[in-house]
């Protein structure tokens, strides 16, 4: 069954160069398809696009041609999405954060108290995100994202820029989650490890104007170690047969 | 907390001192044009039980009030219009420089020849007086929103009100806090002058009075029981205000 259907997508975006109105392409006539309750991941240089999809699938960014059809219906809280960076509001507590995403239904469940215990956070309900670490904001925003039980998750690059360990951890609690809330989920990375940790498939995409070169399936038993031997392994495999692929080059 | 109670004993201390130095200077130049500390507090008992002081900074401060809200409530309008709206920016940007550099003084003199020598004249250069500030601050504010938690509330669905109340706002009370202050202390000066220049009543008008007869004394006692309405405003609502909106940076 379908969750997503993107249809000749065309996405252009318009800049000032030297007083010059300038345009560069972004997707020109581009298609793809992602099966209900599947883990993709979408690979691709960057400033190829990925995160600009992500955001057209969410219904933030609306100024495209093309036709995105989503099956879940995401006017009604069903979508969960973890940006680059948390983006907690700084002037709300950690509950308060939760609160604020969450769905009447998910306040009458008490669902973002059973979050932040699920999340170890219970301590950090009353703190202030900016008293937080980096690790700690990352499992606010992770608690944000499941808050009300979405069936479509889209993840930008969720845990770069914080440390190997910590951000291992949370990718193993965030796919364990995922799996057992039955979720569609699409991760944009350029790691190609995280890649493969998270997904049924990877999507790998050309520099921009961004087109698909590559879909390739995972069929690795789960739970998955990004160091696992396993993980290894895809990795130096999808490298050997197509060594430029994370340029976007086939 | 130690540091809290030091810094309240250097501040205590530091007014000792200046109390010390006017008494010591003005017993050594011994004039009825630089009175002792003990001669103001006289006249301000006098002035308070005798004459008219209590009524008078009741008149002043509501004049100064009335101008406040109504510079606020116009400037914060004002100013988030041309923080959203380019075109309007760029359209009424020389108007508020004009406004910002106009001379009180030519304000006051226009408003009581177009208005009459009323209240309404007053408040009403105040209000220019006060306006092009507001609005520099509201529209800078308006500008530096950070639109990535707007996208937060998008994504969850978050409604038009809990937009303004939980993400705009927030961002905008330091700007809000910034005007108040600056508004307050710009304000009541400017309210002085007004009085003294065209009205019958209020601080401004006893000071003209008080100089007319060279009572340096209770033109002392005027400003001192201003000057001590003013930072009560300051220290029992603004500030208390400003420790509620802004704790979470602490």
């Amino acid at each position: 069954m379908t969750e997503i259907e993107i249809t000749n997508l065309s996405k252009n975006f318009q800049y000032t160069e030297k007083d010059q109105n300038k345009i560069f392409e972004v997707y020109n006539d581009f298609n793809l398809t992602i099966n209900k309750y599947e883990f993709v991941s979408i690979v691709g240089p960057s400033g190829c696009g990925k995160s600009t999809l992500l955001q057209m699938i969410a219904g933030l960014e609306k100024n495209y041609i093309g036709e995105i059809k989503c099956a879940t219906n995401l006017n009604n809280k069903n979508l969960g999405y973890m940006f680059q960076t948390p983006r907690l509001m700084p002037w709300l507590t950690v509950l308060e954060n939760l609160k604020i995403c969450a769905s009447e239904e998910s306040i009458k469940n008490n669902s973002p108290q059973k979050y932040l215990d699920k999340f170890q956070l219970s301590d950090f309900s009353n703190t202030y995100p900016n008293r937080l670490s980096g690790g700690m904001r990352r499992k606010v925003s992770i608690a944000r994202t499941f808050i009300n039980d979405p069936d479509l998750i889209l993840l930008d690059e969720p845990f770069t820029s914080i440390d190997l360990p910590v951000a291992n951890a949370l990718r193993e609690d965030f796919i364990l989650k995922a799996k057992e809330s039955n979720v569609t989920l699409i991760l944009v990375t350029h790691d190609l490890k995280e890649a493969i940790m998270f997904a049924d498939k990877i999507v790998f995409l050309s520099p921009r104007p961004a087109k698909i070169i590559h879909q390739h399936q995972i069929d690795i038993e789960r739970p998955r170690k990004l160091d696992g031997d396993r993980v290894i392994k895809e990795y130096n495999s999808i490298l050997s047969n197509f060594p430029n692929i994370l340029e976007g080059k086939i | 907390m130690k540091k809290n109670t030091r810094d309240w004993h250097v501040r205590v201390a530091s007014l000792v001192f200046l109390i010390l130095a006017w008494s010591i200077s003005s017993y050594f130049i011994n004039s009825r044009l630089f009175p002792q500390p003990l001669n103001v507090i006289q006249s301000l008992i006098y002035n308070t039980l005798e004459g008219s002081l209590i009524s008078d900074c009741y008149i002043t401060l509501t004049r100064a009030l009335s101008a406040f809200f109504i510079a606020m409530i116009l400037g914060s309008i004002i100013g988030i219009s041309l923080g959203r709206f380019k075109r309007w920016d760029s359209f009424f940007d020389s108007w508020v420089i004009l406004g910002l550099n106009i001379p009180a003084l030519v304000v006051a003199i226009m408003c009581y020849i177009w208005l009459g020598m009323n209240d309404l004249a007053l408040i009403t250069g105040v209000v220019i007086n006060k306006l092009p500030l507001v609005i520099i601050n509201l529209r800078e504010g308006t500008k530096a929103i950070d639109n990535s938690y707007i996208q937060v509330g998008r994504v969850y669905q978050l409604s038009k009100f809990q937009v303004i109340q939980k993400i705009i706002l927030p961002q905008l009370y330091p700007y809000f806090l910034a005007s108040t202050r600056s508004g307050l202390s710009l304000i009541w000066k400017i309210v002085l002058v007004f009085e003294l220049l065209g009205r019958s009543s209020g601080v401004g008008f006893m000071l003209s009075l008080n100089f007319q007869m060279f009572d340096i004394a209770a033109i002392l006692a005027y400003s001192l029981a201003f000057i001590t309405l003013v930072l009560l405003i300051e220290y029992l609502i603004v500030a208390p205000i400003e420790r509620k909106v802004s704790g979470w940076r602490v």
